[in-house]
């Protein structure tokens, strides 16, 4: 009998049982949702939006980079970004983002979570809160996965809602058993009985608990949905759409879970801290993000799931429009920019700065507002407070209120 | 907590804090046992504020950092007091010493100043804790070198040996005298606050001596309770505070040094890693902290784990490893020994759970054994890294906080080999013991 016929058919029953009280969560899909699954493309270390999605070429502070036209009438992008230009018309660009937060760990913090880090309380990031508040899918997958970063954990809620970390795009770690699948089944029912005289013995909900989390990695062990995790099946022409490097395997996967009903995927594509060596490193990650996210959004809209799967792009912060020493830009939380498309995103553009990219024109965007908007598509209302173990209550975002120009 | 615990190691108390926050010349090193006392100075160096929010919480159980933004009208400390407290952080300077040594460690030298440090000058968060006075909680004016005359205060304050009881009590017995551990305030009053005070009073007359500390509360009846419920004269389970014990995770290293022993795969470790075990613990511990980092404050009766902390025990190499009849592990030793079949199954239980068999679990083992036959060969996937493809040098691990270092489990090999169905059989006893609550919970 193969190994996954066994695992299920084992499934069945008691442990079964387990396994669906174990997920928890309280509903599925809300009414108020646009979208049913979110992808948050995480720039680590805070790209340069003067050469990316905000250029001022022919400046000073614009330096080297050029742009070009995109598919959305007076949005220009930098020119790497040839592929994301094809779909700009699928993109919400939200340039006018300004926060507060300089040093990498706080900005990351606060990004993830709304909130400034505060030692009082571990703050959930919104991958946190969707996987707390919404069902994880029912074939065994968990509701939040990242992917080559441990991103952000869920906080107060409690790291069983936090991320499914993944270092790299294929089948995760320690998901094969390292006998053979009918022996790893008798070892399975030998500490079956263990556990439940352990659990008859101290009672309480502690053991009960531990056996519905083996039950459900048990569950992910035998699920064919696990296939997802593997970019080796695509067709050559998919591998090299996204990219042949492992953010675009990843942002491959992040589509297949999606596919596969994962509510929230963080795919992280580091490198973005450039101090020195701005232009030809930007241009580095350019060659990484712009097929990846081009395909993503192409191939989500060819199979009629961009308007239910919400992209978001973006990173810690932007970075100076004074040109260092070292060719490099420092950091700089003043002005940036972040991306939506799909998931009831309105494409446009949004906000802007001024001439040399340092100062927001009009009124700036706040993160707790960006995460409010991602948390409204999938049906989350952002001020919803949770209270902590310490009976504090706490809210979704930080006072975030969805930018409802960014929505449809 | 963690680490004052490994601290304990060393047992350098009678102030370790004193000496972590004194100590002038450190390493940034993501290796935590270089000097994890130290890089607490350098975790805030851009933060202060909050290094005095963690420094009042962790040793002396005051969350004056609730001050920082602002008063509260029910509680006693004032923003003005955060500031003043926090000022005396402020004046420390970091100095690179010379370059990147191995590993791109680089020593830095942590200098005093008298005046907060130019690295603040800008910064408007800091600005109205550097025009405060650096002054102690009680009041006390702050001066010289405000780092040590801080930590020399806060060690002989009556508040540290109380918390360190707290924080104690609460790590042995899964919940301190206060809920959580480090806040106590006149709204969070103690439970058995004379227990506290005791137990505080004997710490400081022992020159703050962690271990004796160790010893006193795991030679109390409240921590040799059974984890078992009791029934009280109603018929009624008993829930009352420390009326039984609470069953925790074990953390990381505890984790880590319980397989080690329970495998006996120190030597096989050894041999393996080409190093030294307290190294191969040491890159174990680093990995099993990603994996299984548990909030120690969490007070919740329910068990929060994660499927990864599942899977890396389900399958994962050190589990896997050692319970194979490998040579140099301690489940070959049992199975090539002479002894009975009921012996062996002792011997296994020993070695895991440290006590023998009930009737019943003897049993069901012989049982198992009795039924064993041969698997037949593994089937599909393979359990291992292909060795001859060599990694690319993008395929780096895990950035932040996840530069985890190279696997020491790496060169394991988790398969079972043996043909014998008998050995087959108790390897699988082994493996379910090394997966089961009563191993990873500390009961």
């Amino acid at each position: 009998m193969h190994r996954r016929t066994l695992l299920q058919a084992s499934a069945t029953g008691f442990l079964a049982t387990l396994a669906s009280r174990f997920a928890h969560a309280d509903g599925a899909v809300r009414p108020t949702a646009t979208a049913t699954s979110i992808i948050l493309l995480w720039m680590n270390g805070g790209p340069s939006h003067l050469d990316t999605w905000d250029p001022k070429p022919g400046t000073v502070t614009g330096g080297p980079t050029k742009s070009i036209k995109t598919r959305q009438p007076g949005l220009d992008i930098a020119e790497s970004m040839q592929q994301i230009a094809d779909v700009a018309d699928k993109l919400c660009v939200i340039r006018g983002v300004s926060s507060k937060e300089g040093n990498h760990q706080r900005a990351q913090y606060t990004n993830h979570t709304s909130y400034a880090p505060n030692p009082t309380v571990l703050h959930p990031s919104l991958g946190g809160w969707v996987s707390n508040k919404l069902a994880a899918p029912s074939n065994g997958l968990p509701a939040f996965v990242s992917l080559r970063s441990p991103s952000f954990g869920a906080g107060f809620l409690g790291p069983q809602y936090g991320p499914f970390v993944v270092q790299k795009a294929g089948v995760p770690d320690n998901t094969r058993p390292q006998v053979d699948d009918a022996r790893f089944e008798r070892r399975l029912a030998l500490l079956d009985g263990m556990e439940s005289r352990f659990g008859a013995q101290v009672g309480g909900h502690i053991v009960d608990d531990r056996r519905a989390l083996y039950a459900s990695a048990h569950k992910l062990m035998g699920s064919p949905a696990l296939a997802a995790f593997d970019p080796t099946h695509e067709t050559d022409a998919t591998k090299q759409a996204y990219g042949d490097n492992d953010f675009g395997r990843s942002v491959l996967v992040a589509r297949n879970l999606v596919r596969a009903g994962v509510r929230f995927v963080e795919v992280t594509l580091d490198g973005w801290d450039t101090h020195q060596d701005n232009f030809s490193k930007v241009k580095a990650q350019l060659a990484q993000l712009d097929p990846a996210m081009g395909a993503l959004i192409a191939d989500l809209d060819a199979s009629h799931t961009l308007d239910s799967t919400l992209v978001v792009c973006m990173g810690d912060f932007g970075r100076t429009p004074k040109i260092n020493a070292n060719e490099g830009r420092d950091h700089y939380p003043q002005a940036w920019t972040a991306v939506l498309a799909g998931g009831g995103s309105k494409p446009g553009l949004l906000g802007g700065t001024d001439a040399t990219g340092e100062k927001v024109v009009g009124t700036p965007y706040s993160v707790p507002d960006l995460l409010a908007t991602a948390a409204k598509t999938i049906g989350l209302v952002p001020s919803e407070e949770t209270l902590t173990p310490a009976g504090r209550p706490i809210a979704i975002t930080d006072r975030g209120v969805p930018i409802a120009d960014a929505l449809r | 907590m963690y680490a004052l615990v490994t601290a304990t190691g060393k047992n350098s108390a009678g102030g370790e804090y004193g000496r972590t926050l004194a100590q002038t010349e450190a390493q940034i090193a993501s290796d935590p046992s270089i000097d994890g006392a130290v890089n607490y100075v350098l975790k805030y160096r851009d933060n202060p504020q909050d290094m005095a929010g963690a420094t009042s919480k962790v040793f002396l159980g005051v969350q004056i950092q609730c001050a920082q933004c602002h008063d509260h009208k029910t509680e006693k400390w004032k923003q003005a007091d955060f500031r003043s407290f926090a000022s005396c952080f402020l004046r420390t300077q970091l100095v690179p010493l010379g370059d990147k040594g191995m590993k791109g460690i680089r020593p830095i030298e942590v200098r005093d100043l008298d005046h907060p440090a130019p690295r603040f000058n800008k910064n408007a968060d800091i600005t109205p804790i550097a025009q405060s006075t650096p002054t102690a909680l009680d009041g006390t004016q702050v001066t010289g070198n405000t780092r040590q005359t801080i930590a020399a205060w806060i060690t002989k304050n009556a508040w540290f040996a109380e918390e360190i009881a707290n924080r104690m009590w609460g790590h042995f017995l899964g919940r301190g005298f206060t809920n959580p551990v480090d806040d106590v305030r006149a709204t969070n009053p103690p439970d058995a606050p004379e227990l506290m005070k005791r137990i505080a009073k004997d710490f400081t007359e022992h020159g703050s001596d962690l271990k004796r500390l160790m010893r006193l509360i795991t030679q109390t009846e409240a921590y040799q309770l059974s984890a078992v419920p009791r029934t009280g004269s109603n018929g009624k389970e008993e829930i009352a505070l420390w009326s039984q014990f609470r069953m925790t995770p074990l953390g990381p290293a505890e984790l880590v040094n319980a397989l080690i022993a329970a495998t006996g795969t120190q030597r096989a470790l050894e041999k393996l890693t080409r190093a030294d075990i307290d190294d191969v613990r040491m890159r174990l511990t680093q990995l099993f902290s990603f994996v299984f980092d548990v909030d120690e404050e969490m007070d919740t009766p329910r068990y929060e784990g994660t499927l990864t902390q599942a899977l890396v025990l389900l399958n994962g190499k050190l589990v896997a490893g050692g319970s194979s009849a490998a040579p140099l592990t301690a489940v070959n030793a049992i199975a090539q020994s002479k002894a009975t079949d009921e012996q062996k199954v002792e011997a296994i239980y020993l070695r895991s759970l440290s006590r023998k068999p009930s009737a019943g679990e003897l049993k069901a083992a012989l049982a198992y054994i009795a039924s064993a036959t041969i698997s037949p060969p593994p089937t599909g996937e393979p359990a291992q890294p292909d060795p001859t493809k060599k990694p690319k040098k993008g395929d780096k691990p895990l950035g932040k906080p996840g530069n985890l270092g190279n696997d020491p489990t790496a060169r394991i090999d988790p398969a079972s080999r043996t043909q014998d169905p008998r050995v087959a059989a108790l390897e699988d006893i082994m493996w379910a013991t090394l997966n089961s609550s009563e191993f990873v919970f500390n009961h």
